[in-house]
């Protein structure tokens, strides 16, 4: 945790930090731990409680990472446009603040996915990578992300970034129902969608609270980095005050 | 039957490095930004 030191000038308050104030706040960090707290003990419960696959053996268990990291990065990207839309409504920061940290996070979680994918895949389908329509659809959604990424930290204009990563963020997000359907649409190595009528119950509970607790993790980074952006973004008020008052009495002379 | 623990171990740590690599990385941005909002006046 940081703490700043007292004398904090009218911008650091404006960004919330006073002099007992602490980043992250208390009650973020206390979730942050009850998040990551939850989400161990219950990959420790599944991983445990699982008996090995009569076909994949232990490899099931990477299920209980690949499948809740997907389903939390869609709904992160869920989230992006949500808050896009919620910025170009009211121009109010907050929304681009949400859009950004829901990006970050939601790129992130599908970026692990696809790498938990590849390293289950080679021991079970003998391969790396193959150009199947889930896996690549899925690539496609992390570049169309990291492209966001990419619009708001090249364009310098803050105001012009957050309108157009806005309109990006909801155009992007028209892929996840497309990752979301492609193994039903065109069905070829990637299987469907399991649930309650196709898995065994050995697995379904692990998979369920996993699906649940990896929720919690998400939402704190989201909520962390929302604060980080707060934050840069004070700074860059802070440092356009002091230009400003440098240059006035420049100006005056 | 396959055990492969070595795909498994190795997803396990993948996965943890992804999410204390990010948490360590907006520690330091958001200690950063802080310092310069606040210690680091001239």
């Amino acid at each position: 945790m940081t703490s700043p030191p007292a004398g904090a000038g009218g911008v650091a308050r404006e960004a919330g930090l006073g002099k007992r104030e602490t980043i992250p706040s208390p009650a973020l960090a206390r979730f942050g731990f009850f998040a990551v707290a939850s989400f161990l003990a219950t990959q420790a419960w599944a991983f445990v409680s699982s008996p090995p696959d009569r076909l994949m053996g232990h490899l099931q268990k990477i299920m209980y990472l690949h499948v809740p990291t997907a389903w939390a990065g869609m709904l992160a990207f869920a989230i992006v446009f949500v808050a896009s839309v919620g910025y170009l409504w009211t121009r109010r920061d907050g929304w681009d603040r949400l859009a950004l940290a829901s990006a970050e996070v939601g790129t992130l979680l599908i970026a692990v996915t696809l790498v938990l994918g590849s390293v289950w895949g080679k021991p079970t389908w003998g391969i790396w990578w193959t150009w199947d329509p889930r896996l690549t659809t899925t690539a496609i959604l992390l570049l169309m992300y990291a492209g966001y990424l990419a619009l708001r930290a090249f364009v310098e204009d803050r105001d012009r970034a957050a309108r157009w990563s806005a309109v990006v963020g909801i155009f992007a997000f028209v892929n996840v129902p497309i990752v979301y359907m492609s193994v039903r649409w065109w069905r070829t190595l990637h299987q469907v969608q399991s649930g309650p009528r196709t898995m065994d119950r050995n697995y379904l509970m692990g998979l369920a609270i996993n699906s649940i607790t990896i929720l919690f993790v998400m939402a704190y980074l989201i909520a962390r980095r929302a604060e980080v952006a707060r934050l840069e973004q004070a700074v860059e008020a802070e440092l356009e005050a002091r230009a400003f008052g440098a240059a006035a009495p420049a100006g005056r002379r | 039957m396959h055990s492969n623990w070595s795909y498994v171990v190795a997803s396990y740590l993948l996965t943890a490095a992804a999410i204390v690599g990010y948490t360590l990385y907006l520690r330091g941005r958001s200690r950063e930004a802080a310092q310069q909002l606040t210690g680091e006046r001239e």
